[in-house]
This record gives C-alpha cells, structure tokens and sequence, in this order.
C-alpha cells in the first residue's frame, strides 16, 4: 500500500519537475524575429520645444546603426512606469560595459500631452520620441506595452515581452551581439 | 461676351458637378475598402472581434496602416499579406485551407456525418 502512493507521489514529482524544467530551459520573455527594418519609419522627438538636449530631432529607426534598443512605452501603463528605475540604472551599466548600445524610449498608444506629462513625472536617461503616424506598432508586431526590441544593424532580432529590468537588457545585448543570420 | 459668359458658366457647372461626384466616388471607395479589409483581419489583442469592430489602441493602429497603404495605392491581396507576414495566417478571419487549417473545415462536417449515422441506428432500432 505504501509502495504504491510513494509510487504515485514519485509519479507526479517527476511529471512537476518536467513542466518545470521547461519553464527554466529559457528565456521565456526573450520571442526571436528576425526582421529587417525595410521601410521609413519616422519617430518625432518626445519634446516641448527645440532644445540644446539631444531629443530634439526626429529619427528613422531604419537608419539607425548598429546596435539599438528600443524601449516601447505608453503613459497609462503600469509596468512601463516601474520599469524606468531599471532602464535608468542600466544606462549607467551601459556606459561602462557597452558604450557602442544605443537605447531610446518611444510612446505608442497613447497622446502626447499625457507622454509629456510621464516623461515629467518619470525622468528617463535616455532619448524618447513618439509615433505620430500611429503606425509603428504593427509593423513590430507589437501587441501590448511594455515591449523592448533588440535591433543589429537594421534588423530585428529579438523581443522582450513584459517590464524589463537591467540584467534582462544586459542579457538581450549579449544575445543580440552573438547573433548570426 | 455674354455668350462666352454663358458657355463659361455651364461648363463650370458641368464640371464642378463631375468632379463633387468623382470625389465622393474616391472617398466612398477608400472608406468601403478599408471596412472591407479590416473586416477580414482579427485583431490581436481582442476576443472574436475584427479589426473593424475593434476600438482596441492596436486595431486603430492597424486601420490606420490599412489606411496609408491604401492611399500608397496597394490593394486587398497586398495589404493582407503585410499582415499576414507579420502576424501570421492566424491574422485572418477567414483561415486559408492548408495545413493544420484544414480541420477546421473538415472536422464540423464529420460531426455531421458522425451525427446523422448515430440518428440513423437509433430511428432504425
């Protein structure tokens, strides 16, 4: 009798451990693209007015080069909010062990008074900008906020879904980096 | 002079007419192929709606992509393949036949068949 629940209890141990183990085999949030940035995209700078700082210009993420992260934000959520704190202490990383990373918030979803208003709110190291065209997100597939791409010379190559925080940003950089098409 | 003012002023109508009834035309085109094309995608983030009965930020977002490549001058076939690039066949309200695709097609009909057979053997006893 006691042999056959130790068996039963060994049964679902290992059938936990398995489910498990999946779970930790890899970064789950981490989603694999590969897509190249083949057409304009124009993001305007996330600011009142011109100014000395270096947000005041617009970009086309397909010109930009080599390594780049892009954090994508909107004012009314939550984890986007919370993730700033580690966004900001890892530029500081960055500056240190990967100065060639370039990182830049961009708004979508959202208007730009209420953007304004969070970037206020929240200060961000790092340039933002926003998606006048309200196209931007479905060109990266993006189906909700907080999501960071990774991009290698204007190609996509990996996505982080959810809040992310500093060893994640460092893990995407060495993932990307290690990257061969 | 006056006949000239005359000829001028019909023909002004006449083409104000023409051009009011081509401008309605081209919007009433436009507005009706972008319903119709959003009709045919799903949108991500929803449950069982399109992307035209969507007010989700990213169905506007993608009326608003259908509406620049319509103005690019890309058709149906080549707006829905721009989506289904980036979001798969999954995308689509109408699931193409191929694949994994086809059960959903064939298993509705071989519940019917099941069903009426097991109706058939009980009327029959």
């Amino acid at each position: 009798m006691t042999s056959v629940v130790l068996k039963k209890v060994n049964f679902f141990l290992l059938f936990y451990l398995t489910l498990s183990s999946f779970a930790f085999c890899g970064d789950l949030n981490f989603i694999k693209i590969n897509k190249k940035v083949n057409e304009s995209l124009t993001l305007k700078s996330l600011s009142k007015k011109m100014d000395s700082t270096n947000e005041s210009y617009d970009i086309n993420i397909k010109d930009l080069k080599g390594l780049i992260i892009l954090n994508f934000w909107a004012s009314w959520c939550g984890p986007c909010e919370d993730e700033i704190k580690d966004i900001n202490e890892f530029i500081d990383l960055r500056n240190n062990l990967h100065p060639d990373v370039k990182i830049y918030g961009i708004n979508i979803f959202d208007n730009k008074k209420d953007a304004l208003h969070f970037k206020k709110k929240n200060p961000m190291n790092y340039p933002n900008f926003y998606d006048s065209t309200n196209t931007i997100p479905v060109f990266f597939g993006i189906s909700g906020v907080p999501e960071t791409y990774f991009l290698k010379d204007n190609v996509i190559i990996y996505k982080y879904v959810g809040k992310i925080n500093s060893d994640d940003l460092l893990k995407g950089i060495n993932k990307a980096k290690s990257f061969n098409n | 002079m006056i006949y000239s003012k005359v000829l001028i002023k019909p023909n002004l109508l006449i083409t104000s007419l023409i051009f009011f009834f081509f401008t309605i035309q081209v919007t009433a085109n436009d507005s009706s192929n972008l319903y119709e094309i959003s009709n045919e995608l799903m949108c991500p983030v929803c449950q069982g709606q399109t992307v035209a009965e969507s007010n989700s930020k990213l169905a506007i977002s993608m009326r608003d992509v259908i509406k620049q490549k319509i103005s690019e001058g890309k058709n149906k076939n080549e707006i829905l393949n721009y989506f289904t690039e980036i979001y798969g066949d999954n995308i689509l309200a109408t699931p193409p036949v191929k694949g994994l695709n086809i059960l959903l097609y064939l298993v509705p009909i071989l519940f019917l068949v099941i069903s009426i057979f097991y109706w058939y053997k009980k009327v029959k006893k």
